[in-house]
């Protein structure tokens, strides 16, 4: 391998990340987790925007399924954190399939108004559906449907956190 | 009960038509679907509300002073915001407005506070008889405040200078140019209009749901419903599809789902895109890829 700028840069970056923990107080740690987690949203985005040419502005929905799918395996499945994070991913594939049926046939502008709908179909599901989902419980921020069921360690604090954000309309 | 719904699903569906008009006209003119509509209007409606309960003038003159309030938002929006992005990708256009939605959204916020608000109404909710069915006066008010607004659009579209070049513009842009409209100035005349338009939806929203920096979502996703419904490039079809979305969403409510109302506007959206995506109104020759 040759080493070339952007190698460099990409290890100097790396180094800093690896880094970066060391020291840090737990509200850098939150800080640290939602960049790592938009950053994914972010990469995820890419791949449908950036490769396939598809466009989504309804990207907090599968979020929001990814975020509820892993902590509900967590808290009443009682699986594994990692295992959750797999389930979590399993089913927004699913979901993300479901969706991918209709943006076969409409493009551009229709694509985006659809995929707009389907978040908020998403979040009102999630909002109705209290026995599984707890509703709108806990969480303060307004209006917005959070499950009761983050369990206390800091990686589903933080998960519960910008889930709350990621069911913001925006 | 059912004359009732449907004069209130007529009122609420005439205010997604005022919205659903405002995305119609600038998607006919620039080719954008301005994701920010409902969050300008909110934003024009918060600017009203200020006025009212500063300087005390009585509600109707602020109605009449919300059309230049809005078309000045728009004229803003579309000089500092679109006209930068006319040669760009039509992706930027369109994360742009997205990018609006959230300055509006958080701007309002931050202006106006978190808390919903009282707004009050021109009409009273108290109820009319009409042919034996005692229908709200507050429906028949929106009804035809919304009438207003859709005849005045007719007569500019018909019979002014403006109307006719903007109707050019959107039928071919490249032949209108070449017969002498000015491009710019159509999508400036077309954003200030769809904004003016959508403040007076946010201004008969507001006394309905309380002025609150959120109260424009489910009412855009019911506007975006029946344009889609409408063929979404036809202002007479956005209108249509929005009265049936109004009067559908009503009956669902009344008898499956309270909860479910603003989802229902999504079922639609899917199905008419999945079958018939040239809306129920249009016709469309297929476009090549």
């Amino acid at each position: 391998m040759s080493i070339t700028p952007r190698t460099i840069a990409a290890s100097i970056v790396l180094a800093i990340l690896v880094g970066l923990p060391f020291g840090l107080g737990h509200y850098g740690y939150y800080i640290l987790a939602i960049i790592m987690i938009y950053a994914m949203v972010a990469l995820g985005l890419n791949v449908l925007i950036g490769m396939g040419g598809q466009i989504s502005i309804g990207h907090a929905g599968f979020w929001a399924l990814g975020a509820y799918a892993s902590a509900l395996s967590v808290v009443k499945l009682g699986l594994p954190f990692l295992v959750g994070v797999a389930v979590g991913g399993a089913v927004a594939a699913v979901f993300g399939a479901l969706v991918a049926l209709p943006a076969l046939r409409v493009q551009g502008h229709y694509l985006a108004i659809a995929t707009l709908g389907f978040a908020l179909f998403v979040q009102q599901v999630l909002f109705e559906w209290e026995w599984l989902t707890g509703g709108g419980k806990v969480c303060s921020c307004r209006g917005l449907p959070c499950s009761e069921s983050s369990s206390p360690t800091i990686s589903a604090t933080t998960m519960s956190c910008s889930r709350s954000s990621c069911c913001s309309p925006g | 009960m059912i004359p009732q719904l449907v004069a209130s699903g007529l009122a609420l569906g005439s205010i997604y038509a005022l919205l659903a008009l405002s995305l119609v006209l600038i998607n006919k003119a620039t080719d954008v679907v301005n994701f920010a509509q409902g969050e300008m209007a909110m934003f024009g409606t918060f600017i009203c509300f200020t006025l009212l309960t500063r300087s005390g003038l009585p509600l109707v003159a602020v109605l009449v002073l919300a059309v230049p309030i809005g078309a000045l938002l728009g004229i803003a929006t579309e000089r500092i915001a679109m006209r930068p992005l006319q040669a760009a990708p039509p992706v930027n256009a369109l994360i742009a407005t997205i990018g609006l939605w959230l300055i509006f959204h958080h701007a309002a916020g931050w202006i106006w506070g978190y808390d919903p608000v009282r707004f009050p109404s021109l009409f009273s909710p108290a109820p009319v008889d009409i042919l034996g069915a005692r229908i709200a006066e507050n429906s028949l008010g929106i009804i035809g405040v919304s009438l207003a607004v859709v005849a005045l659009l007719y007569l500019f579209f018909e019979h002014t200078r403006m109307g006719v070049a903007m109707r050019a513009a959107s039928m071919n842009r490249r032949a209108a140019q070449l017969m002498g409209v000015n491009i710019d100035r159509v999508a400036l005349v077309a954003w200030g209009l769809a904004a003016a338009i959508s403040v007076v939806s946010g201004f008969l929203v507001a006394p309905l749901t309380f002025l609150d920096f959120e109260m424009m979502f489910a009412v855009l996703l019911k506007a975006f419903a029946g344009a889609i419904l409408g063929g979404f490039n036809s202002l007479p079809g956005a209108v249509v599809g929005c009265l049936v979305i109004g009067v559908v969403e009503n009956l669902f409510a009344a008898y499956v789902s309270t909860a479910f109302k603003d989802t229902f506007a999504f079922a639609i959206i899917i199905a008419v895109l999945m079958f018939r995506p040239q809306g129920l109104f249009t016709r469309r020759i297929a476009k090549k890829v």
